[in-house]
């Protein structure tokens, strides 16, 4: 328990100091693009905990987005406000989705997820009026603290990592304790949690509700970040990318979504600048091969992902003591 | 003869769309333990889980001294004080020893969180290689220690009827002995109700009060283990020609 504070005052060390080392313009974005990842992706993990698999994240990410920046440049109303109420009315439309879906066996929920998001993706394109179509929403208004301007990527980076560390906290907590017992039962088998009187249906809608929520909130964040959105970060593509960064960092563990959205997000920079370099001809399809390839190849040697893989490497490689095993510390 | 505790009345229970229950009588009196045998396939489990509320009864009546239960879902069921210690244990493995029997508590903890942490040592009384094995993981448990584990995290429901499916299921004679045993302590002492799902017909036998015969969805056949005995053909088929009672 200390050990976890001592990681998390580490962390939050880590976090606030790390502008001043890399103050770059470029770097602050990708810093701030990871913490908005790190938020939708401790959503996927709190879903994953109870054994669920979401391919709409993406859809709720969008719907923050432009539900806060319709709401915040048509009516005048204030962005925190907006934020605040498109990430509920989200939650809302999340349980809306929850309620015929839920039921239905993992498989088949991945599935209806997917058509859900893609569904609001096409709306997104196709109502023009509401959404400005294809070209998407211009002049979106940035956040403001008592008149001062949150535009500038160091004062962003502090409120969107305040809010994912925020975020990394609650879900900790929601995982911890008898919540986090009961959802790992359920992982494991929904039957046998139920008949320890565990409300599976209940917990079920809770985590698929909050995951939504955590998303929303983060697109709420970008909307008013980059303060111009359009329907292609919202695609299916951006939920696959999301999933992708929950199975590196371990689709159960809260740290591993921290250190899956990083590697992801640099990952995915690098992509880009790099392969041009080495293949100049080829087109922009090649990224999604070599996520494919990696998700793969991570579900082949890491299928608990990247953090948990390597601590077992470590446990493995480290010289065997006489100390007695620790089974309760895996 | 004392009222009876739990009463089930042409019950008619599915698995997916087979019928597997085919109107099922059967009432368990409290304090005793009721064996249920038969073949497999007879809707042994699925009798059980109906009674739990895991699977939906499509027709037939439940009733817990008197007040309907049929219907309600598996969580609600527990609250009222059945609890259920299913096939193949479901033990997890991911999970501690302490954490599966505070998982067994759970629809207490939320009130009576330092009572729930006590009752842990109810289990680890009966068990006490529990107490041993207490931050180990599920998955790290013998199967032995992993039945233990079951029971006493059914127990930990504190329920008025266990309903127990195949507890000695791939288990050693010794350890088999050692969970009979068990289970008529609790009787003895906590005036538990027992409902037995036994392949292993001969420790049925020699544990339970009486014993209900199941067939292909339906009871065939019910008495003590006394009168089963006399029942040629049930020494027949489950028991072997030469078998007695006491040995």
């Amino acid at each position: 328990m200390t050990r976890r504070g001592a990681g998390l005052a580490l962390l939050a060390c880590g976090i606030a100091g790390l502008p001043f080392l890399a103050s770059s313009a470029y770097l602050l974005t990708v810093f701030n693009i990871i913490g908005l990842s790190t938020i939708v992706t401790l959503g996927l993990i709190l879903l994953g905990s109870s054994g669920q698999v979401s391919l709409g994240q993406a859809a709720f990410y969008g719907l923050g987005a432009y539900g806060s920046a319709l709401l915040s440049r048509d009516l005048g109303w204030s962005p925190w406000a907006t934020i605040a109420i498109a990430t509920a009315a989200t939650a809302g439309v999340a349980y809306l989705v929850g309620v015929p879906t839920l039921r239905l066996a993992e498989h088949f929920f991945v599935l209806a997820t997917l058509g859900f998001g893609i569904i609001v993706n096409v709306l997104m394109v196709q109502l023009v009026d509401v959404t400005g179509g294809a070209s998407g929403l211009r002049d979106i208004p940035g956040l403001r603290i008592a008149g001062v301007s949150l535009a500038a990527d160091r004062a962003f980076y502090y409120l969107v990592w305040g809010l994912a560390l925020a975020a990394l906290l609650l879900a900790q907590n929601i995982t911890s304790h008898r919540t986090g017992r009961a959802l790992r039962a359920i992982l494991g088998s929904e039957v046998g949690a139920a008949a320890l009187g565990v409300e599976v249906s209940r917990y079920k809608m809770q985590v698929f509700v909050a995951s939504a929520a955590y998303a929303a909130l983060a697109g709420g964040l970008y909307a008013h970040y980059i303060r111009f959105i359009s329907p292609s970060p919202f695609s299916l593509y951006a939920s696959l990318f999301f999933l992708i960064m929950a199975v590196v960092g371990g689709l159960t563990n809260i740290w591993g979504g921290l250190f899956g959205a990083a590697l992801i997000t640099i990952l995915d920079q690098v992509i880009r600048a790099q392969v041009p370099r080495v293949f100049p001809r080829v087109g922009g399809e090649y990224q999604t091969a070599i996520y494919g390839i990696l998700l793969v190849l991570i579900m082949i040697f890491f299928p608990s992902g990247i953090v948990r893989g390597a601590l077992d490497l470590g446990r493995l490689l480290r010289p065997v003591g006489p100390e007695p095993a620790k089974g309760g510390s895996a | 003869m004392t009222a009876s505790l739990l009463q089930v009345s042409g019950l008619v229970a599915r698995r997916g769309s087979v019928e597997v229950l085919h109107g099922i009588d059967l009432e368990a009196r409290p304090g005793e333990i009721l064996a249920i045998i038969g073949p497999n396939g007879a809707g042994k489990s699925t009798l059980l889980g109906a009674i739990a509320g895991v699977y939906p009864a499509r027709a037939g009546r439940i009733t817990l001294a008197g007040r309907p239960i049929t219907g309600l879902p598996a969580e609600a069921v527990v609250r009222l004080g059945i609890s259920l210690v299913p096939e193949r244990r479901q033990v997890w493995s991911g999970l501690t020893v302490r954490e599966h029997l505070l998982l067994g508590g759970y629809h207490r903890y939320w009130r009576h969180r330092s009572e729930v942490r006590a009752d842990v040592a109810l289990p680890q009384g009966i068990f006490p290689r529990l107490l041993d094995l207490d931050r180990r993981l599920g998955g790290s448990l013998s199967g032995g220690e992993q039945q233990m584990l079951a029971i006493g995290r059914g127990l930990m429901a504190r329920p008025r009827i266990l309903l127990l499916d195949e507890p000695s299921l791939g288990l050693g004679p010794l350890i088999v002995r050692e969970i009979v045993h068990a289970l008529d302590r609790l009787r003895r002492a906590e005036g538990l109700t027992v409902i037995l799902v036994e392949q292993n017909v001969k420790a049925a036998m020699a544990t339970a009060d009486r014993v209900a015969v199941m067939e292909r969805g339906r009871i065939v056949l019910r008495g003590t283990p006394a009168e089963l005995l006399a029942h040629p053909g049930i020494k027949a088929a489950y028991l072997g020609k030469g078998y007695e009672i006491a040995g």
